[in-house]
C-alpha cells in the first residue's frame, strides 16, 4: 500500500485544528482597534498543531486551510488573496520556527518566540504585498514600528497560552511526545 | 545547539526586529500619527457656503475606482455635474459589534439656504488603523450607492426649491483612491494625520468598504440586518443619521456634501451633528 507523508489521522487532525483558527477568525470579533490582537487566538492551534504532527509541513498546511477557508467565508475588512497569504504565511512561519525547536514546543520561551513570529509573518507579507502594489512608501512606513511591536506582542502571548496548554496535555498524558501516529 | 542558546537567539532575533522597525519609523516615514483627537470637539455646529465646495464637477464619488455614483442608480462617468465639499462630522457611529456601553449613531441636521438643484449627502468612515495597507490611518469605509437593484444602498438627497441664479464655483480635480481629501471644517479634520487637514482615501478592494457604514433616517439602527435606505426629500431642513454595522470600528466620520445646478453667491448650508444613543428609541 502506498505510503502517503501525511496519515490520514495526521490530516484530520490538521484539517480540524486549521479549520478551528478559521472559526476563531470570523466567530471571535474584538473590535479593539489594535493591530495583531487576533494573534491571541489564531496562533494557539497553529502552534498546537506543529507540536501534535511533528512533520515538517505541518503548519503549512493548517496555514493552507486557514487561509482558503478564511478568504473564501470572507474574514477580515478586505477578504481577497492578501487574506489568504496572510494566514497561510502564519502557518508557515509556525513550520519554519518548529524546526529549531522540535520536541520543545511546550516550553513558554519557545512558544512565545513561536508566536511572536508567526503572527508577524502575518503583517510582514501584507507590507510585502502593498510593495509590490508600488504604494507609496510614506503611507507603508507610516506605523511600521507600532503595528510590528503589537503583532509581537500578540502574537507572543498567543504562543505562551499555546506552550501552557500542550504542557498540562503532556502531563496529563492526553498526548505524549514523538507519540507514534495511527497509521492508515 | 543547546535549547537556551536557541531561546536566546530567537529573543534577540525577535528584539532586534522591533528596534530595526521602530528606526525604520522613525527615520523615514511622515510624523507619526496621532492617537487622539487634535482638537477637543465632541461635535459640529457650522455654516458652509459656496466657496468651501472646492472639488467637481464630477459624477462619482471617491473609491477605489470611479465605479460609485454620487447619487444612487446614476453613471459614475455619467454627465452629472456635482460640486463636492467634505465635511468632519467629528462624531463616530457605534455598532452592536462594539463593547463600548454606548450603542448609537450621529444625528447630522441640515438646513439649506439657496439651494437650486439636488444636494446628496454621502459619508465616509475613517479609522486610524483602517485594516487596510497594513493598518495605516485612512477612509476605508462608505455607503453603497451602486444601484436600486442592489439591497444595501443608502444615501439621502434634497431637492432645492431656490430659483437664484448663481455661478460656477472654483474647483479643482478630486482624486480617488490614495488622494487625500480637505475638509471645510474651520476647525480642521479632528484626526489630522498628516499635518495638512487632509484624510487619505485607502480603499484597498474593489467592493470592500461598502456595508459598515450607512444613512438612515431611523434614529434607533445599529440592528446588523438594518443598511438604512435611499432618502430623497425636498424639505430644505431636516435630519439622518449615520449608522454603523460593522465590527471593525472606526475613528470619525467624513461627510461629503454634492450640490448640482447653479450655485447662488447666498448659498448656505447649516450642519449639526450629534450622537444619539440607540436605547433611546427602544
Amino acid at each position: 500500500m502506498k505510503k502517503f507523508y501525511f496519515s490520514l489521522y495526521e490530516i484530520v487532525v490538521l484539517s480540524l485544528l486549521g479549520a478551528l483558527t478559521a472559526v476563531l477568525q470570523v466567530g471571535l470579533r474584538l473590535p479593539l482597534g489594535i493591530p495583531g490582537h487576533t494573534g491571541i487566538y489564531l496562533v494557539v492551534p497553529l502552534i498546537i498543531g506543529v507540536a501534535l504532527v511533528p512533520k515538517f509541513g505541518s503548519g503549512t498546511y493548517m496555514g493552507l486551510i486557514f487561509g482558503l477557508l478564511s478568504a473564501f467565508v470572507g474574514a477580515g475588512s478586505n477578504p481577497d488573496y492578501s487574506v489568504f497569504l496572510r494566514y497561510f504565511m502564519m502557518g508557515f512561519a509556525a513550520d519554519v520556527m518548529s524546526i529549531a525547536f522540535r520536541g520543545y514546543l511546550d516550553n513558554i520561551f519557545v512558544g512565545v518566540i513561536i508566536g511572536a513570529v508567526s503572527n508577524f509573518s502575518k503583517l510582514a507579507i501584507m507590507y510585502v504585498i502593498d510593495v509590490v502594489l508600488g504604494l507609496p512608501m510614506g503611507f507603508i512606513l507610516l506605523g511600521l514600528g507600532t503595528a510590528f511591536i503589537f503583532h509581537v506582542i500578540f502574537g507572543a502571548i498567543g504562543g505562551l497560552i499555546a506552550a501552557l496548554v500542550l504542557n498540562r496535555l503532556y502531563k496529563s498524558g492526553v498526548i505524549r511526545k514523538n507519540e507514534p501516529q495511527p497509521t492508515d | 545547539m543547546e535549547l537556551k542558546t536557541k531561546i536566546g537567539i530567537g529573543l534577540a532575533a525577535i528584539f532586534s526586529f522591533i528596534v530595526l522597525m521602530i528606526g525604520i519609523q522613525v527615520l523615514y516615514s511622515p510624523p507619526a500619527p496621532q492617537t487622539t483627537p487634535a482638537k477637543n470637539v465632541s461635535q459640529l455646529n457650522e455654516t458652509f457656503n459656496k466657496s468651501d465646495f472646492i472639488y467637481g464637477p464630477q459624477a462619482w464619488k471617491p473609491y477605489l475606482t470611479k465605479t460609485l455614483p454620487i447619487v444612487e442608480g446614476n453613471d459614475p462617468n455619467g454627465n452629472d455635474s456635482f460640486y463636492v465639499m467634505f465635511v468632519d462630522l467629528y462624531a463616530t457611529p457605534f455598532g452592536i459589534d462594539t463593547l463600548s456601553n454606548y450603542t448609537g449613531g450621529i444625528k447630522v441636521d441640515y438646513n439649506f439656504t439657496g439651494l437650486t438643484g439636488l444636494a446628496a449627502f454621502n459619508v465616509y468612515g475613517f479609522a486610524m488603523h483602517s485594516n487596510a495597507l497594513g493598518n495605516i490611518p485612512g477612509i476605508y469605509l462608505t455607503n453603497r450607492v451602486s444601484d436600486p437593484a442592489t439591497p444595501g444602498d443608502s444615501g439621502y438627497y434634497v431637492h432645492g426649491d431656490s430659483t437664484l441664479t448663481g455661478s460656477t464655483p472654483s474647483t479643482k480635480s478630486l482624486g480617488m483612491d490614495l488622494d487625500h481629501i480637505t475638509v471645510a471644517n474651520s476647525a480642521g479634520p479632528a484626526f489630522n494625520v498628516y499635518n495638512n487637514s487632509t484624510y487619505a482615501i485607502t480603499f484597498i478592494q474593489a467592493g470592500g468598504g461598502l456595508n459598515a457604514l450607512h444613512i438612515t433616517t431611523d434614529a434607533g439602527s445599529n440592528k446588523r440586518e438594518d443598511f438604512g435606505q435611499v432618502t430623497y426629500t425636498n424639505n430644505q431642513s431636516g435630519t439622518f443619521y449615520v449608522s454603523d454595522t460593522g465590527g471593525a470600528g472606526i475613528s470619525d466620520v467624513v461627510l461629503m456634501v454634492a450640490v448640482n445646478g447653479t450655485i447662488p453667491n447666498s448659498f448656505a448650508l447649516h450642519l449639526d451633528s450629534s450622537m444619539v444613543n440607540r436605547s433611546v428609541f427602544e
